[in-house]
């Protein structure tokens, strides 16, 4: 059982420390989410601020089986959003903020995107050391298999498996998050 | 051609090998493969993505969190019958009409009320007046005790009624009658808070006395800012609620 796993455990068992040791975890990445997608400060503090209290008054329907805790608030946060994005008047006032507050950037994700960004980073903080430096070599540095193992001084076969396992474990839990939003059926088994 | 093996498929996803004809043959018919090389690709994909992401979370301002504890709270606190609030309760347009049983009383209370408008209270809106007595019971719409949260005193507690429309334009106001505060450098602030949303709005400040008549604004609705807070505040040019919440109660009607 990962540390996540208890901590949704105890949020949903009504433990006061679980909300706030959720918030610490994860307001930011909330708080990012809103950002990113209504341009607005004060309109993303404000869905951070109603994801937390709606979810900790739904704690009920979390079910830890069916997905992270992380992606379970970034659902009802993105959820938040986009009724706040179809709020008339509203709109306005988004578009207005943007323009004081953040470039506009027509090339800016979805939500959608950004939830699965922030559930495969936070994946990625959790695997172990050397395998997620391996990752981030391939994935930030652009390294191919060889030259990870010559930056590392690791063997080719554990540049391999780490590169492997890395990948699987962060398609299993963005598979798995991505069912809980009910936007993209878990991966088909693979055969043989 | 036998399936894509897992380390192939790892050096496809990440761009590292192209594919191979015999691969792309094999790939296009087979549904596994299909999947999998789909979804590694766009972990990676992903995963790239997530480059600098950790520098762009900034921590979230610590009002933040003590608006979601005072919200939070709300929750937490026994609400004792609860009932579903009267159409007269939430319309503010047509007092009268719609609320069962009030009958005979709704005039007395109409004039209590326009005698307490006449005194001055409703005329200061936005500002917190101090009064010699409680208001007279009849015409409370809704009332909330309040009890004392954890920061509190033992003794502290108090009662909060929302009094009718006086007729005069004025609106419904809330009465507050609080004891056992302790005088404090800064000053109380009274709060409605929406408990399925975590919004508030303040209705006033409490100063002098342990009773206060705060206009309610008309854009509030109490079926869903239905809680009452007393919440310690400093003076610190902090608009936000403190987080440091005095006495709470639940309005019922």
């Amino acid at each position: 059982m990962t540390p996540d796993d208890q901590l949704g455990e105890r949020f949903r068992g009504g433990e006061e420390a679980a909300l706030r040791e959720a918030y610490d975890r994860y307001a930011r990445m909330v708080l990012h989410l809103a950002r990113a997608s209504l341009g607005s400060v004060p309109d993303a503090e404000d869905v951070t601020q109603a994801t937390y209290v709606a979810a900790w008054l739904g704690r009920d329907t979390y079910d830890p089986d069916r997905g992270s805790l992380l992606a379970w608030l970034l659902g009802i946060a993105r959820r938040k959003v986009v009724d706040r994005l179809r709020e008339g008047g509203r709109q306005v006032r988004v578009a207005e903020a943007v323009r004081q507050i953040l470039p506009a950037d027509p090339a800016e994700p979805g939500p959608d995107r950004i939830v699965d960004r922030l559930v495969v980073a936070d994946e990625l903080g959790r695997l172990p050391g050397e395998q997620r430096r391996v990752i981030e070599l391939a994935f930030y540095d652009d390294l191919t298999h060889q030259q990870i193992a010559a930056v590392t001084q690791l063997p080719l076969g554990t540049v391999k498996s780490h590169l492997r396992r890395g990948l699987a474990r962060l398609r299993q839990r963005w598979e798995v998050d991505g069912a809980t939003r009910g936007v993209r059926p878990a991966g088909a088994p693979r055969a043989g | 051609m036998p399936h894509v093996g897992s380390d192939r498929l790892v050096l496809l996803a990440l761009g590292e090998a192209v594919t191979e004809e015999a691969e792309r043959a094999h790939v296009e018919y087979c549904p596994a493969c299909q999947a999998d090389l789909t979804a590694l690709r766009e972990v990676a994909s992903l995963g790239r993505e997530t480059q600098g992401l950790s520098h762009q979370l900034s921590p979230p301002p610590l009002r933040l969190w003590r608006q979601i504890a005072a919200a939070v709270e709300a929750d937490a606190r026994p609400t004792v019958a609860v009932q579903p609030p009267t159409r007269w309760y939430a319309g503010r347009g047509g007092p009268a009409q719609a609320y069962p049983g009030w009958g005979g009383a709704w005039r007395r209370t109409t004039l209590v009320a326009a005698a307490a408008a006449a005194a001055g209270v409703v005329a200061t809106l936005g500002m917190v007046r101090a009064l010699d007595q409680p208001a007279p019971p009849a015409q409370v719409a809704a009332s909330a005790a309040l009890t004392a949260m954890s920061g509190a005193p033992g003794g502290a507690r108090g009662e909060a009624r929302v009094l009718g429309d006086a007729g005069g334009g004025g609106g419904e106001r809330l009465h507050l009658h609080l004891t056992g505060l302790p005088l404090r450098p800064g000053y109380y602030e009274v709060w409605l808070i929406n408990p399925d949303t975590g919004k508030m709005v303040s209705v006033g400040v409490v100063g002098e006395g342990t009773d206060a008549l705060l206009p309610l604004p008309a854009t509030v609705d109490l079926r869903e800012y239905r809680v009452v807070d007393v919440s310690a505040e400093e003076y610190d040019g902090e608009p936000a609620h403190s987080g440091r919440s005095m006495l709470r109660g639940t309005l019922t009607s």
